[in-house]
């Protein structure tokens, strides 16, 4: 299974490369042997499309996924999920970060939680105030997980998914301001 | 009697046909119910006399194999479909998780044990193993 998993990803990996400009390193895809769990989306511009027809109009989860793909060009993402910390190391992480430099790129996040050992990176691509293209790359001890958007987003739209997809909601900071200012 | 009379008597006699008329008169018809059937409209129109019952049933099975081959295309893009948007709401839904652990630490509120349980026991992750 994971020989064939492996296959697929070096079939698709091409087109991921040509369509993302962004190079996926041969470790990062060797990592599918050691991960208890893997995740690969591969959407395309055209599957995004087909997707959308499909999406159930009374469902709102779908109708959000709906509106947020409406003119995205891609979609990949690709998580590694291990039963024990230390099978992946920082260089594999190291050769995507390589290429997410400015200018083309802007980290606008970059998150290292000691308490959770949950280190996430967020890159934008934009023109002007509209985000083209945005890579999150998260990494935990035993999860590394990436994600690649090409195509117009909103911050807003992320952050909407919260409270969806069985996403529990994050309370952001305009409410823990208010809970500070109704405690004094 | 008068010669008018004779002449007339004559004429309405009953005279015997020649030996082998009726012969030749069906042989006549014969001959030309054949020149008919040579003719290339005859053949062009009894061709599709002949075969009408045959084009009927291509044109049946033209229709039959026609509408099978629409309905497995429709099946299969539909299937193509579903899969797409399976994998677009696990896209949103891994993109969505890993944007609200950076939203937790941007706003301080970091609780990832919430989101580690329930991404365990989501459906769409077990169909992935």
């Amino acid at each position: 299974m994971k020989r064939l998993l492996f296959l697929v990803i070096s079939l698709v990996l091409p087109t991921i490369v040509s369509a993302q400009e962004i190079r996926l390193p041969a470790n990062l895809e060797k990592l599918s042997a050691k991960a208890v769990e893997v995740v690969e989306v591969n959407l395309d511009q055209r599957m995004l499309q087909l997707a959308a027809r499909f999406m159930d109009p009374k469902d709102p989860d779908e109708q959000q996924a709906k509106k947020i793909i409406a003119n995205l060009k891609s979609v990949y993402v690709r998580s590694f999920e291990f039963d024990k910390a230390g099978q992946y190391s920082e260089a594999d992480v190291a050769e995507i970060r390589a290429q997410l430099q400015a200018p083309a790129w802007n980290r606008i996040v970059g998150v290292r939680s000691k308490r959770e050992h949950e280190n996430a990176e967020v890159y934008i691509k934009s023109n002007g105030d509209q985000i083209t293209s945005l890579v999150i790359v998260a990494a935990d001890p035993n999860e590394l997980t990436f994600v690649s958007i090409d195509g117009p987003i909103r911050p807003e739209d992320l952050t909407g998914l919260g409270g969806q997809f069985h996403i529990p909601e994050v309370e952001m900071d305009h409410k823990a301001k208010s809970e500070k200012g109704a405690a004094k | 009697m008068t010669r008018f009379e004779d002449q007339l008597r004559a004429a309405l006699q009953h005279e015997e046909p020649p030996a082998g008329f009726a012969d030749r008169v069906l042989a006549r018809a014969a001959e030309q119910d054949e020149r008919r059937e040579r003719s290339l409209w005859f053949q062009f129109r009894n061709m599709f006399a002949v075969h009408r019952l045959r084009w009927a049933a291509a044109a049946v099975a033209i229709v039959v194999v026609a509408s099978g081959v629409g309905l497995r295309v429709e099946e299969q893009r539909r299937a193509e479909g579903e899969a797409a948007k399976r994998q677009v709401m696990l896209a949103l839904r891994i993109t969505g998780e890993k944007w609200q652990v950076v939203a937790k630490e941007i706003s301080g509120k970091t609780d990832t044990r919430t989101d580690q349980s329930d991404r365990n026991t989501h459906p769409d992750r077990e169909n992935q193993e």
